[in-house]
Order: C-alpha cells, then sequence, then structure tokens
C-alpha cells in the first residue's frame, strides 16, 4: 500500500518538550514503519486539545494525565471515555519565580537560599507572609491547568511549607503560550510550566527556576497519549500501530546519541521554535535554573522511555490529588483504573504489560507521605493542607 | 424577546468577528454585551464582570484560564460550566464546528442559552464565509497578476502578441490538464532559471 493511503492518525499536541515522541514519530518516518500517516497538530490550549479529541478532531492527543482523567470523568469539558494506553515522558515541570519576587523574598531571608529545591516554597512563604501582614495583594502563580500535575506540584510544594494554596497565594491558569509574557509584565509573580519554557524564562533573564518536578514527584505520571475510547475500540489495530509508531518515536528520543538531533528537530519554527541549546541542555537534565549561571545536573529533570506503561496506580495517584484539592467526587477509583491501561493486544513489543498496582508512584515523594493505592482517602488526610 | 438582563461577555482576538458579534447580539435585545479582546489580566476583569455567560472562539488559549477560574477558584460567586450538560450534543457539536465555545452560569435554562449560542454560532458562520470569500477574491487577483506576468515574459521572449502568449499558455494547460495558473508560474521559473544560468555562463566565461 502506498504511504498516501496509509489510514491518516491526527495527534494534537502542545508546544513543549515532552510531545517530543510524537513529532519524532512522524519526522523520522516511524509512522509509516508502523503503517500508518501520522499527522501531529499544535493546538493552542489544553481545553483545545480536550474538546478536539472529544469531538473527533483528532484521535489522539499528548494531554496532562489528571486531564484525561477528568475529561473520561465528565467533570472537565464534555464527559468522553478515553483510553490511555502509554505514557509520553517524564518530568519537565518548572516552578519559576520572577526575578523580582525573587529577589524580594532573599532580602527578605537575609541571605540566598541554599536549602533543598523541594523546600524552595519558604521563599513565597517569606514575602506571602509579609504581603498579609501589609494587606498587600496576594502572590500570583500560574499554572497551564487546572487538571495538570503542574497545579497538584505547585499546591503541595506551597502547602508543605505550610501555605495554604487558596488563601495565602493567588493561583490562576495561564495557558502554556501566554506564561513568559505574563512573568514579564507582572501579571503574575511565579509559574509552573513543562521545558522549556521555565528555562527561557531563565535565559531571558526574567526568572529563577527553584524547584522542578523531579524534586517533588519523580514518579509520578507526568504527560500521557490518550485516545478516544470509542476509537480504540473501532480501530483496534490502527490504534496498535499508533501506539507503535510513537513507541519508537518515544524509544528514539530516549538514546542518548541522538539528543542533539532531536533537539535540531524540536527547536524548529514548526513545533516549538525555541533555541536548540535549551533544549539539549533539558534532554541532559542540565536545565539553566538562575540567569547567568550555568547548567546544573538534575537527576530526572527530563526523561523518555523507562517505565512508559500506564499504570492502575498512576491513574490513582492522579485521582488522589484530584481528591486533595476537592476536584473531584469520592469513589471514582474503578472507574479510572480502567483507563491508564495498555492495549490488550500488546501494540509494543517487547513491552511489559503488567498493568499492576506495584509500581508506587509516590516514591522518593518530596513530603515523604506513603501513597497507597487501596486508600488514596486515607493518603490525602495525611496532609495537613488540602486533603 | 430576549433576555435584556442576561450578562454576555466576548472574547474574541479578531476584532472584526467580535464586532460581527456584538451587534448581532444587540440587535436580538441583548443589552449587557461587553466585548474584550486584548486578554491581559483577564482573570481580573473577569471577576469583576461577572458575566452570566461567556462566548469566547474555540481557538482561543484564554479558555484555559476561563475554564481554570470556573473550576478552582473561588473568585467568580457562582460556578460556570461549559455549554449547558451532556444532553446538547447537537447544539455542542454545531458550536464546535462553528468554532464557537460558550461558558454559561449552571442553572441556566437551555432555551435562553441556546438562543445566544445560535446568534453566535450564526454569526462565526457568517464571518467564515466573508473571510473564504474574501481569501478567494486575493487568490483570483493574486492568479491574475501572475498570469500577466507570464504572459509578459512569454511576449518578451518569443517577440508574440499578447494574444497569442495567452492562447500558448492555454494550450498547454488543457493538454496537462493544470490550472491556467500553474502553467504561468511553470514559465516564471523556467524564465527565471535561464535568466541566472545565463548570468551564471557569463559568470564562468
Amino acid at each position: 500500500m502506498p504511504f498516501d493511503e496509509y489510514p491518516t492518525v491526527k495527534a494534537g499536541y502542545i508546544a513543549l518538550t515532552d510531545c517530543a515522541p510524537l513529532i519524532v514519530a512522524q519526522e523520522l518516518g516511524f509512522d509509516r514503519q508502523a503503517g500508518i500517516k501520522l499527522e501531529p497538530i499544535q493546538m493552542k490550549s489544553w481545553s483545545a486539545v480536550r474538546d478536539g479529541l472529544a469531538f473527533e478532531q483528532l484521535e489522539c492527543a499528548q494531554m496532562p494525565g489528571a486531564l484525561a482523567l477528568a475529561m473520561h470523568l465528565g467533570i472537565s469539558g464534555l464527559r468522553v471515555p478515553v483510553r490511555v494506553p502509554l505514557l509520553l515522558g517524564h518530568g519537565g515541570n518548572a516552578i519559576t519565580l520572577s526575578v523580582k519576587l525573587y529577589e524580594e523574598a532573599i532580602s527578605l531571608l537575609g541571605s540566598e537560599y541554599e536549602g533543598p529545591r523541594a523546600e524552595s516554597a519558604v521563599l513565597v512563604k517569606a514575602v506571602a507572609l509579609q504581603r498579609k501582614a501589609r494587606g498587600e495583594r496576594r502572590i500570583r502563580i500560574g499554572v497551564v491547568h487546572a487538571f495538570s500535575s503542574h497545579n497538584y506540584e505547585v499546591r503541595a510544594w506551597l502547602a508543605y511549607a505550610g501555605l495554604d494554596p487558596d488563601l495565602d497565594v493567588e493561583l490562576i491558569v495561564v495557558p502554556r503560550s501566554r506564561m513568559l509574557e505574563a512573568l514579564a509584565t507582572g501579571e503574575i509573580d511565579s509559574f509552573c510550566v513543562g521545558d522549556p519554557w521555565g528555562q527561557l524564562a531563565v535565559e531571558a533573564g526574567i526568572g529563577h527556576i527553584i524547584a522542578t518536578k523531579a524534586d517533588l514527584y519523580p514518579y509520578s505520571p507526568e504527560k500521557v497519549l490518550a485516545f478516544r475510547d470509542a476509537w480504540v475500540k473501532g480501530h483496534g489495530e490502527v490504534a496498535e500501530r499508533t501506539i507503535q509508531a510513537i513507541a519508537l518515536g518515544m524509544e528514539w528520543a530516549a538514546q542518548l546519541e541522538n539528543r542533539e538531533e532531536l533537539a535540531l528537530i524540536l527547536a524548529s519554527k514548526d513545533y516549538l521554535n525555541v533555541p536548540a541549546e535549551v533544549l539539549t541542555r533539558a534532554l541532559a537534565c542540565k536545565p539553566q535554573l538562575a540567569p547567568g549561571f550555568g547548567e546544573t545536573y538534575v537527576p530526572r529533570y527530563l526523561e523518555f522511555g523507562g517505565d512508559c506503561m500506564p499504570t492502575k496506580a498512576g491513574a490513582l495517584w492522579l485521582l488522589a490529588q484530584m481528591r486533595r484539592w476537592g476536584q473531584a467526587e469520592a469513589g471514582f477509583e474503578k472507574e479510572v483504573e480502567t483507563v491508564f491501561q495498555p492495549l490488550e493486544t500488546g501494540g509494543i513489543q517487547g513491552a511489559e504489560q503488567d498493568n499492576s498496582v506495584n509500581e508506587d508512584p509516590g516514591r522518593l515523594a518530596f513530603d515523604g507521605v506513603p501513597f497507597s493505592v487501596h486508600d488514596i482517602e486515607a493518603y490525602r488526610h495525611k496532609f495537613s493542607v488540602g486533603g | 424577546m430576549a433576555d435584556k438582563d442576561l450578562n454576555i461577555l466576548v472574547i474574541d482576538e479578531d476584532p472584526g468577528r467580535a464586532m460581527l458579534l456584538e451587534e448581532a447580539l444587540v440587535e436580538a435585545g441583548y443589552t449587557h454585551v461587553v466585548t474584550i479582546q486584548s486578554t491581559t489580566n483577564l482573570h481580573q476583569r473577569i471577576a469583576a464582570l461577572a458575566p452570566d455567560m461567556v462566548i469566547v472562539d474555540l481557538q482561543n488559549p484564554d479558555r484555559d484560564t476561563l475554564e481554570g477560574m470556573f473550576q478552582v477558584t473561588k473568585s467568580v460567586k457562582k460556578p460556570i460550566a461549559m455549554f449547558v450538560d451532556q444532553s446538547d450534543g447537537e447544539m455542542i457539536r454545531r458550536a464546535v464546528e462553528a468554532g464557537v465555545s460558550a461558558y454559561v452560569v449552571d442553572g441556566l435554562k437551555r432555551d435562553r442559552v441556546q438562543a445566544v449560542v445560535d446568534v453566535a454560532v450564526n454569526r462565526f458562520e457568517t464571518f467564515q464565509r466573508l473571510t473564504d470569500e474574501r481569501d478567494a477574491a486575493r487568490n483570483a487577483l493574486a492568479d491574475r497578476k501572475t498570469i500577466d506576468r507570464a504572459k509578459g515574459l512569454l511576449m518578451d521572449h518569443r517577440k508574440i502578441s499578447e494574444d497569442d502568449a495567452y492562447k500558448l499558455m492555454r494550450g498547454a494547460a488543457m493538454k496537462q490538464s493544470r490550472k491556467l495558473v500553474e502553467i504561468a508560474q511553470s514559465i516564471i521559473t523556467a524564465m527565471e532559471l535561464d535568466a541566472q544560468l545565463m548570468e551564471g555562463g557569463r559568470d564562468a566565461v
């Protein structure tokens, strides 16, 4: 069959480093190899990605895992059953303070902050408490979507320092495309966004990255590949080939020797339209964290490959965050468990098919609160803020 | 008669389309319509306006901000959901196809919402048609310029009349079953290449 006649599969994505597996699958012809024609389509907002999937303008999409679940449960947009057969990457999120807020915090603390990145919310706390005492406006922190790990990570990080994210600061949603501008103009004082946008704020001299996802919940799910469940059921073989193509893209992206080339592909105008060096640093887990400083090695800052099979435990972990922050009613455990599952028939050669609950997405969690797949309510009740 | 008391906020980065929609809503009897284009400080502005309904183009990145406000924070008094409820599949589908998304106060009656969404869908469709027509007219103009240019080159090169140059091109188009403008483009490309080669040749000598 000529390539032009292969079934076309439209895949929505947002301009972020972790869209790489989709882009690579198409750019390097892994789609052709798997017997499909993948068409990556850049979207401007997560709402548009979600609706594109719901209204059949896309067959699959890169998505925050929580948004896929929220869509499935009907608590974000139209209720449409989804299926997540593959995780797209690990890490990438960076909590960034504006230079102004950072300097304000440092002067209040009296010295440079040298504590662990996971506990750096004390910087925000110092300023937040002072503003509260003076009756000044609260610190405004931008996150990319309500149903995103970014939102949960910022909240948990603030809570760990003893701040109430709903009372002591103001969390607002700002689309990725407006984040840097909003930080530069002072509309927001801080943000949490996926790579490379935190790094670009640093490079532009307007921000300091003070914590990353890897410092907080290094093994928790990040972006996923989501399909409309009905489409997967009606197009089993094409769905499988799509997963295969994207998994090959991910495998390629995970190879050290491909970093430079991957950075060049993603950096192009068609995709992220950013300097390739910034992406090379991210792919080496050596982001630039402060303006004028060199690279810092941050283990697991951003990675592809490895444990990319979705698990029930991952879905439950996300549901637990949604519960902790009051986004979902109780009792959805059974419903979300079926969403994060590889296709029965496989799709990826040699991939682990064990959709077990044993892989703990909460391991090495910065807050030290043990996660239990058997009782997410007990887990969330262990927190004094949120829960 | 439409609900005069319904607070409607239109967010659209395209000023032409926003104006078209606002006019239509006012004509339909909605008197409380506010339109914003620049979305700086959207969060504060919406909290201040407290709309019953927000109409925003589907591709607008600020939809994430809107949804974030309605779902998570308590800065807007009333909870707002996208569209009305799950049962309005047909209305939603038509709106999505037209590129309209609507956020409404929970509990707002279906027919009140439907009436506003209908106006919006209608105007978005009209706007799309006008844009398509304008683009088509622009393309037609560009095509004519290309054809004229090729004609001129042929006349110069072959020392033939305008009429003969045109006939030559049309004949080629019919024979190859291609559009006249494509033939014209090929002629221009070929002649430009020719001219470059001639120049290059001179340099080489």
